[in-house]
């Protein structure tokens, strides 16, 4: 599943969750098959962002988010819970390059 | 140049307001945010009648930092969905953007990202004041940007030091300035009268233990590492800070829970990257 911005959302994508409005009213429902007609809807509804079936491409790459983690550990690398929370994100980043 | 006293510190942050610095806007803003008998009536139409606001608030509202299930479009709807303290927070955060930009490149991602990151976290523990949480994470650095305002020289050698040495902003704040940043926002949210739960997770972001942690502080103290771990925007330094034993406790999240979080926190900022950053 991944949030996409309104302008990136194409036909044949499938919803991944319901787009409800205000109320909580569900407009259109999970699986449902994006078409043109229903992108324009969106726009017309002011919708920002919608929830699509599928992987969105990482913003950085593996080894610059490695890095910036290395770093950001530098000074607390001695603490055995936050080694814990390095290993968790290690393999949360390295689960996005599978 | 010396160092200031602290109670000249204390006063001129306390005053940030009346600053000729400060723009007229932002002026009104806080006038508003620290009036004793303001109600959700009152700032909705004060937001109302200013266009560039009311679309700002929108564009907030309906943004991943408070995930509402589905479009919110007017002023009305919104402030009846955050209530009065969230809603005085956000005004701030938004107030502040520009000075945010000013005071350091890379804050206002860095105070977006948090308060995602504060949503995403809020949800997964489960508390109720899901707003309160993602708000405390937009604003939990607002003390810099008063640093910033009431003593700029001070603060661009503040950034210069904690880069040259390698150390965090706030032992660079208090070396040179002799205040930090966190206990400099909570003087300003006391003065702005925020809920308490505001005031301490700015006050406590850095050191959840020094005050019993509560849930938000606890959330406010982990997105703040979180979204540094993730390389996203710029808080004055790139070192994450050690998450206490006790807030940690706190949240009882397990090493699972986190990887879902760092999922949902890396979506909300892939969708948004060229809206509300």
């Amino acid at each position: 599943m991944k949030l996409i911005d309104i302008k990136n959302a194409k036909p044949d994508m499938r919803l991944a969750r319901a787009v409800e409005n205000a109320s909580g009213m569900i407009l259109y429902g999970e699986g449902m098959k994006l078409t043109i007609p229903i992108i324009e809807k969106f726009n017309s509804l002011d919708i920002d962002s919608v929830y699509v079936e599928g992987k969105s491409e990482p913003r950085l790459s593996r080894e610059r988010y490695l890095g910036i983690a290395d770093i950001a550990f530098s000074k607390i690398s001695n603490n055995p819970l936050m080694n814990e929370i390095k290993k968790d994100f290690t393999e949360y980043i390295n689960s996005l390059y599978e | 140049m010396n160092k200031p006293s602290y109670a000249d510190i204390k006063k001129k942050v306390e005053r940030l307001s009346s600053l000729p610095t400060i723009p007229p806007v932002v002026t009104k803003i806080l006038k508003v945010i620290g009036s004793e008998d303001i109600s959700l009536k009152k700032i909705a139409e004060f937001i109302s009648r200013d266009q560039a606001l009311s679309a700002r608030v929108l564009k907030i509202i309906n943004s991943p930092i408070y995930g509402f299930p589905g479009r919110i479009s007017s002023i009305s709807q919104a402030v009846m969905l955050i209530g009065l303290g969230a809603l005085k927070g956000m005004l701030l955060g938004i107030s502040m953007f520009d000075m945010m930009q000013k005071t350091m490149i890379g804050l206002w991602e860095h105070s977006i990202g948090t308060a995602v990151a504060a949503k995403v976290i809020a949800a997964k523990v489960g508390i109720k004041e899901i707003e309160d949480a993602s708000v405390a994470g937009l604003i939990h650095d607002i003390g810099k940007v008063a640093l910033g305002i009431c003593y700029p020289e001070l603060y661009k050698n503040v950034i210069a030091v904690a880069k040259e040495r390698d150390i965090y902003i706030v032992e660079a704040e208090e070396d040179i300035i002799g205040v930090n940043h966190a206990e400099a926002g909570s003087w300003l949210a006391r003065k702005w009268r925020f809920p308490l739960s505001l005031v301490n997770s700015i006050e406590y972001h850095h050191n959840p233990s020094a005050k019993r942690p509560s849930m938000t502080i606890a959330i406010v103290h982990l997105s703040d590492t979180i979204i540094k771990m993730m390389g996203f925007g710029f808080s004055g330094d790139p070192f994450a800070h050690r998450i206490e034993q006790t807030a940690w406790d706190t949240l009882a999240l397990t090493g699972e829970d986190l990887k879902g979080i760092f999922m949902e926190i890396e979506e909300a900022i892939l969708s948004q990257e060229t809206s509300i950053f």
